[in-house]
């Protein structure tokens, strides 16, 4: 399964994708929603686990509903350091899986994602 | 002058000549004489006659015998010279030619203005007798005349008085007369009802200190001058009054004149014009009061606002960091084959980074008690340019300074404005690759001192403009920004009353503009004085 990992924390992003490139999956990370978007180009991502808040003017959201528009089978992870209404509104129409707050539990998030794996299969 | 004046009368009328002679056929002879004159000549025949005649009428001249038998001429002139209305009648004595020097000498001596002898001359009888005749006539006319004048300066004075009279009983005001001690002799009809009695003569002998208020009588005198004083009147009523006192000499001692006016109404205007203006004073200094509060609630909802956005950054900027230790230690424990110290050293990395933004966050929203003084802000931005040019290398970095001359001193905290003027120009700094050159202004204007920051950088984004005061936006997060830079010069600004703004033009630089008010220090000045 094809994973897109999307935060501007540059650990977070380095340290999940070991996670899962360890579990089997095959995985991109980008820094910004900009990034991400170009990846996604050739890449089509199935998952993407992003970051709400992003720094460069397109927020994680935004850059979901983007990328739902070309695939509108794309599942959606959310983290978020700050969870609030305001996002609860920004992801209606997305197939978003769960939002974690971080500091996320990893072990729930790895489970989740083997379940959408074997959903798929 | 309205009435003919007398002199007309007594050239028409007659004047009486009196003859007196015992024998008829002499008062005949002298009658005719005298005819010419056309005079009215009354005759006697002894002296007692021209005594009582005398009783009767005024005579212009006498002619008086000398040799008369009872009361002689002589004898008869000395009676009518005892009379106070005749003492002066002119007495020409008629005596015979043959009289001795010594007989005219007393004739001359009870008061005969002249002799004749007879017989007599007709001419120089006439013509003596027509001296006196004209004599009496303008004595007579200087008589009415000055009579007519004694009556015309009466009868002006009884008007004045007349006049007087009518203005003190119609005036308004009390007019009074007192003795030196301050008893009432006189006074008007509106002094006798200012102190609430009938008609005038129920105040004469009143004394004038017994109407004051009890709380005037102490430190009152009856000296020369005006005052207001209260007074108590007849019926208990407390009334005003403008009391105008002139103390003068008299004959016997000192008498004192007033002038007394009710002013109860003015005095209640100038009360209630004073209660007025306080009120005024009073809710001008409520609205003032209201409307600090008011600025002050602003503020402090923006800041609470400000602190909304600041909760969140800091949720996301505190639990990015935890994540990624958090992430990065469950990998390693998961796979003991993971470089350890790599682990160790990104989990480090990570807590110091929060920690960082921990220490950012507390000097953002640290209450300080910000205690400002009379700055010199031209030498305080002198001081941050050293300081800068210290630790961000004067090789690479260069800040000239434009200063407006006869800056006033402002109030500031000096630490906070330095860290402002310092955060800008260390950005400015940054913000250029190679050698930057920052300009500092400063400029004085009427309520407004502003300095200015202008770097000739790559310039900012129209975009990031907008945000670029928010809490946790960083463009240089990479180099170890927090975000908070800017937010904490906004808010030190803020805090003295000022503004920040920034202008920038991409490839052009930057400029950032702060506004500081100048009214700061008088106000500040004030605040401390009230404390």
């Amino acid at each position: 399964m094809r994973v897109l990992l999307v935060d501007d924390d540059k650990t977070c992003n380095e340290f999940l994708a070991l996670f899962l490139k360890d579990e089997g999956y095959e995985v991109r990370s980008a820094l910004s929603a900009g990034e991400a978007l170009a990846i996604a180009e050739s890449f089509a991502p199935e998952l993407v686990v992003a970051d709400w808040l992003l720094k460069d003017g397109i927020d994680g959201a935004e850059m979901a509903h983007q990328l739902s528009a070309r695939d509108p089978s794309l599942r959606v992870i959310f983290t978020t350091g700050s969870p609030s209404e305001q996002l609860r509104e920004q992801i209606r129409g997305l197939r978003v899986v769960e939002v974690y707050q971080k500091p996320i539990e990893i072990d729930a998030l790895l489970a989740q994602i083997r379940g959408l794996r074997a959903e798929a299969a | 002058m309205r009435e003919a004046p007398l002199a007309l009368d007594t050239a028409v009328e007659k004047a009486n000549i009196l003859l007196v002679d015992d024998r008829a056929d002499k008062l005949l002879a002298i009658e005719t004489v005298l005819e010419e004159l056309g005079q009215n000549i009354v005759k006697a025949t002894s002296g007692m006659e021209a005594l009582r005649l005398l009783l009767r009428q005024d005579f212009a001249v006498i002619l008086l015998d000398v040799s008369m038998p009872g009361l002689d001429g002589f004898e008869t002139a000395a009676l009518i010279r005892q009379r106070a209305r005749s003492e002066n009648t002119p007495i020409i004595f008629v005596t015979s030619i043959n009289t001795t020097d010594t007989h005219v000498s007393r004739g001359y001596s009870l008061g005969a203005v002249d002799y004749i002898f007879s017989p007599v001359e007709p001419e120089i009888l006439r013509a003596k007798v027509g001296v006196f005749i004209d004599l009496y006539r303008k004595t007579e006319q200087v008589r009415y005349q000055s009579e007519l004048l004694r009556r015309e300066a009466e009868e002006r004075a009884a008007n004045l008085e007349v006049r007087l009279h009518s203005l003190l009983n119609h005036l308004d005001i009390g007019v009074f007369r007192a003795t030196e001690s301050g008893s009432i002799t006189e006074a008007n009809p509106a002094f006798t009802r200012l102190l609430g009695f009938a008609v005038p003569d129920d105040v004469a002998g009143m004394r004038l200190e017994q109407f004051l208020h009890p709380g005037e009588r102490e430190g009152f005198r009856l000296v020369s001058g005006a005052r207001d004083i209260r007074f108590v009147r007849q019926d208990g009523r407390e009334v005003w009054v403008q009391l105008t006192l002139t103390v003068n000499p008299e004959r016997n001692g000192q008498v004192i004149e007033g002038l007394a006016e009710d002013v109860t109404d003015r005095k209640a205007r100038e009360h209630d014009l004073k209660h007025l203006n306080e009120t005024l004073e009073r809710r001008v200094f409520e609205r003032t009061e209201a409307l600090r509060i008011s600025q002050e609630h602003l503020r402090r909802s923006e800041r609470l606002a400000s602190l909304g956005t600041l909760a969140a950054g800091i949720a996301h900027e505190i639990n990015n960091p935890l994540n990624a230790i958090v992430i990065t230690a469950r990998y390693a424990l998961k796979n003991p084959k993971f470089d350890r110290d790599k682990a160790f050293e990104t989990i480090c990395n990570e807590a110091m980074r929060g920690g960082e933004i921990v220490r950012g966050i507390l000097r953002f929203a640290k209450e300080e008690k910000v205690t400002k003084t009379p700055t010199d802000l031209n030498e305080l931005i002198k001081h941050t340019r050293d300081l800068a040019k210290t630790y961000l290398g004067s090789n690479r970095l260069s800040v000239e300074l434009e200063l407006a001359e006869n800056l006033p001193p402002l109030m500031l905290n000096s630490t906070a404005i330095e860290q402002v003027l310092f955060n800008l120009i260390n950005n400015a700094a940054e913000a250029s690759q190679g050698e930057t050159s920052v300009v500092v202004r400063t400029h004085s204007g009427s309520e407004v001192v502003r300095v200015e920051v202008r770097d000739n950088g790559p310039g900012i984004p129209e975009d990031t403009l907008p945000r670029i005061f928010d809490p946790f936006f960083s463009t240089k997060r990479s180099a170890g920004g927090t975000g908070l830079g800017l937010s904490i010069c906004h808010g030190i600004i803020l805090e003295h009353g000022g503004s920040i703004t920034v202008d920038s033009q991409l490839g052009q630089g930057t400029v950032f503009s702060i506004q500081l008010p100048a009214a700061s220090v008088a106000q500040g000045t004030m605040k401390e004085a009230a404390v």
